[in-house]
């Protein structure tokens, strides 16, 4: 089921995710990462000049305020904007946009890194959770201005993620919100990075949508009611099943309706008491809920896009 | 020398006079049907047309004043003839022929053929089905629009209810991925014979399915001929020429033959490798005269997923008496090979003018099942090839291609991702007018190619022979009458091997445990 368009609903978006002086000043990467994440997925959704001119406004805040130049080191939630810049690039055509998400790209040579290999940051707290910040822009980077490099390393860092944290996350998700928030944020993180890979390294691609499917299904055969609207995880989870669904990663018929419960829960919210965060992500969600998930339209008419 | 039936239909023969030559007869010689003069042929592999059916013949062959045969035979029963101008076709190059003609092809019953005259079909895809004749008569062309908004798309892979099966239809370049249906198109279908004098044209130029080729635009681009899991597959005397991409591509099909068929496409085409099966078995290529713009031959067997997922090799593939003109190699093995390679055989053939003969294309990556084994060219004249064998475990030009974990010379870890390849064989072989090298060899350190085996070769080379580069791989770099380069194998027979006038060390060899020259 797709839904119709709510005006109203997307005004009320692009206005609460626009970034404001005070969010620059204060340097919260986190948040602004969140926001720039929700208008990227309206461009993608919607492809109206009036949505790229949102998006635009407020990176170009972002990069004139100087941010992008000082960020805190090793923080892997600096490359939460990436996604975002490499958006801009693709719809403008300004490459203003691809050099700076190049500059932000270079940071993963330095990140550091548990024993195992993935990423983590300063403190070296390891979960699931921490590739949702960071694992798309690293595959974005690596299809678009990388030469693909690095998809060994993506692959293997979700292997050694999944292998050392996913059973014992899972056995927890009912009892921990955190459980549940990991394993949420790991199924967006994937269907996130199989979206901006090269599909022809197949077996990657794949490897990456069992992992996805797992995730989604441990969190469906769970108590957990996956429909609330203020709730972080529960939007991430929406959204990943959404996504998954309109790229062929999960059937429609069968996944769709598990979280179409979302659509009410969404629009019936307000919006203004929102958090920055919720808000983001309810772009995100929103962005999904008006996309075709009922069959393959390989982009025909749209200039041959991977999905619909 | 004797005179051989090779195939027949309820309309038309193949015979095959043996020892005569390499795809062209020494001499032009005559052939009769019944006693009648039918035709010269200058060719070892003949068809016969216009015989009827449930009928006697006796076939003959005059060869320098000799007689062959007669082979005996009788043509099969036909009950009836579709003619696809009497299902609506126009034939007249303008009008959309498709759907006239597949109403033929879905109507057409046991034992009968479609028959499609002369004149010009314009189709976009086709699709075959079970126990169908296809007859292209002479002067018939069955051209393809290049539009791709014309073209049904096969999706890469559809996923079982239950989500533990999975039903692949589309490939690109050993992937299960969402492709355009070729313009003659075959699923789970068997008992097909494509035959006659006509052609299929794909109508491809660089204003179309060539331009901006490697980008996947709404689907990956259609091969003229697909079959997917199919059975009893004969093509035999038609053309096949400017195709999309991969001209013809069996996959995951059996018993399949390719006689006297030619395969057309410029030089400076892309990706129009001649045929290309992939994860086949029981595969004969007879008489088939190759001029593309890739490979003219590509043994594959799919990347990594589909070995993993399937395991299905490429085995028991005989080429005989076939022609290579003008393309990267006359016969490649790869770079597609996930599952493997295993019991090819190229005997009895002509390569000329073409980049290399025998092209080994892999790398790091495709797999511990990735094992070519017992692959052998045997009774080959080479004239004018860059070089007549390049084996490359290095090569390039995947998505990944050029890392470091691809390029590295330094020998790795053994692991789930090593290819390998044991035994390769070369016997009776001339090639002369050679260019770049004899042989450019290059396992990998970690996975020795195992045997290696050069009987009764001769190299020659061109007096203003042309540099290049052997090997699409890293760290190969421009040469010119190269001898024998040979890296990373453990046993290296040389018998009678004559090298003529190469410059520098006729054979270079590197991390050879055993050269053995008799």
């Amino acid at each position: 089921m797709v839904i119709s368009r709510d005006a109203l609903y997307e005004s009320k978006l692009f206005k609460k995710l626009q970034v404001s002086k005070e969010e620059l000043n204060s340097s919260n990467i986190n948040i602004i990462g969140a926001k720039i994440n929700g208008l990227a997925a309206m461009v993608k959704a919607l492809r109206e000049e009036t949505a790229v001119a949102e998006l635009k406004k407020s990176v170009d805040e972002v990069i004139e305020s100087g941010l992008l130049n000082n960020l805190p080191q090793e923080e892997l939630s600096n490359f939460k904007i990436g996604d975002g810049l490499y958006t801009l690039a693709t719809f403008t055509g300004d490459e203003k946009y691809k050099d700076e998400a190049v500059k932000l790209a270079a940071q993963f040579n330095t990140q550091k890194r548990a024993d195992k290999g993935y990423f983590v940051d300063k403190d070296g707290a390891i979960c699931l959770c921490k590739t949702y910040l960071y694992q798309s822009f690293f595959m974005n980077y690596e299809t678009k201005n990388g030469g693909k490099e690095r998809y060994n390393d993506i692959i293997a860092q979700y292997n050694c993620l999944y292998k050392d944290k996913f059973e014992d996350t899972v056995k927890t998700l009912t009892q921990d919100s955190t459980s549940f928030f990991a394993v949420a944020s790991f199924a967006a993180a994937l269907v996130d990075t199989m979206e901006v890979m090269d599909q022809m390294l197949y077996e990657i691609y794949r490897k990456m949508q069992d992992y996805y499917k797992d995730a989604v299904k441990a969190v469906l055969s769970s108590d957990i009611n996956p429909i609330d609207s203020e709730n972080a995880a529960c939007l991430l989870f929406d959204y990943a099943v959404l996504k998954g669904c309109r790229m062929k990663a999960l059937q429609t018929e069968k996944y769709e309706n598990k979280v179409m419960g979302v659509k009410d829960a969404i629009l019936t919210s307000d919006l203004e008491k929102d958090s920055d965060e919720i808000a983001g992500l309810k772009a995100m969600v929103y962005s999904e809920l008006i996309r075709n998930r009922e069959y393959q339209d390989y982009g025909r008419g749209k200039g041959g896009a991977l999905w619909s | 020398m004797e005179l051989v039936l090779v195939t027949n239909t309820s309309r038309s023969a193949v015979v095959e006079l043996t020892e005569s030559g390499k795809y062209y007869s020494e001499k032009k010689y005559t052939i009769k049907v019944n006693g009648k003069e039918y035709q010269e042929s200058d060719k070892q592999v003949t068809s016969v047309y216009g015989l009827t059916p449930d009928t006697d013949y006796e076939i003959s062959a005059i060869y320098d004043g000799k007689e062959y045969g007669p082979v005996k035979f009788h043509t099969g029963y036909e009950f009836v003839t579709l003619n696809v101008r009497e299902f609506g076709a126009y034939g007249d190059g303008e009008h959309d022929d498709t759907n006239a003609i597949q109403c033929a092809i879905m109507a057409c019953p046991k034992d009968s053929r479609v028959l499609v005259p002369e004149g010009t079909y314009r189709i976009s895809s086709i699709f075959l089905k079970d126990d169908l004749i296809l007859e292209l008569a002479k002067g018939a062309t069955l051209l393809a629009f290049t539009d791709r908004e014309k073209f049904p798309i096969l999706p890469g892979i559809i996923e079982s209810y239950d989500e533990t099966k999975e039903y692949n239809l589309g490939s690109w370049e050993g992937n299960p991925v969402d492709s355009f249906s070729a313009i003659i198109c075959g699923i789970n279908v068997k008992n097909i014979v494509i035959t006659g004098e006509g052609t299929i044209d794909g109508g491809t130029t660089h204003d179309n399915w060539w331009k901006n080729c490697k980008i996947r635009n709404i689907a990956w681009r259609p091969n003229l001929f697909f079959i997917n899991h199919c059975e009893n597959v004969i093509m035999q005397g038609i053309t096949v020429q400017n195709s999309p991409c991969w001209t013809i591509h069996p996959y995951f099909s059996n018993h399949l033959k390719f006689i006297d068929v030619k395969i057309n496409a410029p030089a400076d085409s892309h990706n129009t490798d001649g045929l290309d099966p992939e994860s086949c078995d029981d595969v004969l290529v007879l008489g088939t005269l190759i001029s593309v713009g890739d490979d003219c031959i590509a043994v594959k067997s799919g990347k990594i997923y589909m070995a993993e997922k399937y395991n299905v090799p490429t085995t028991n593939m005989t080429v005989r008496q076939c022609c290579m003109r003008d393309g990267h190699g006359a016969v490649t093995v790869g770079s597609e090979i996930a599952a493997g390679v295993m019991n090819v055989h190229i005997k009895d053939c002509l390569f000329l003018n073409t980049d290399r003969g025998l092209r080994v294309k892999t790398r790091r990556g495709r797999g511990k099942l990735s094992v070519l084994d017992d692959i052998s060219f045997e009774n080959i004249d080479m004239d004018n090839v860059m070089t007549p064998f390049v084996v490359n475990s290095f090569y390039f030009c995947d998505p990944d291609g050029k890392t470091e974990y691809v390029s590295s010379k330094k020998p790795l870890p053994v692991d789930d991702r090593t290819p390998s390849i044991k035994r390769l064989t070369f016997k009776n072989i001339k090639a002369q007018n050679c260019h770049v090298a004899g042989t450019y060899i290059c396992g990998l350190p970690e996975s020795k190619i195992e045997k290696l085996t050069f009987e009764n070769i001769d190299f020659t080379y061109a007096e203003n022979a042309k540099s290049g580069v052997a090997a699409m791989m890293i760290g190969c770099d421009e040469g010119c009458k190269q001898g024998m380069v040979v890296s990373n194998v453990r046993d290296l027979i040389l018998k009678n091997v004559n090298i003529v006038g190469c410059e520098g060390e006729a054979i270079v060899a590197d991390n050879v445990d055993n050269i053995i020259k008799e």
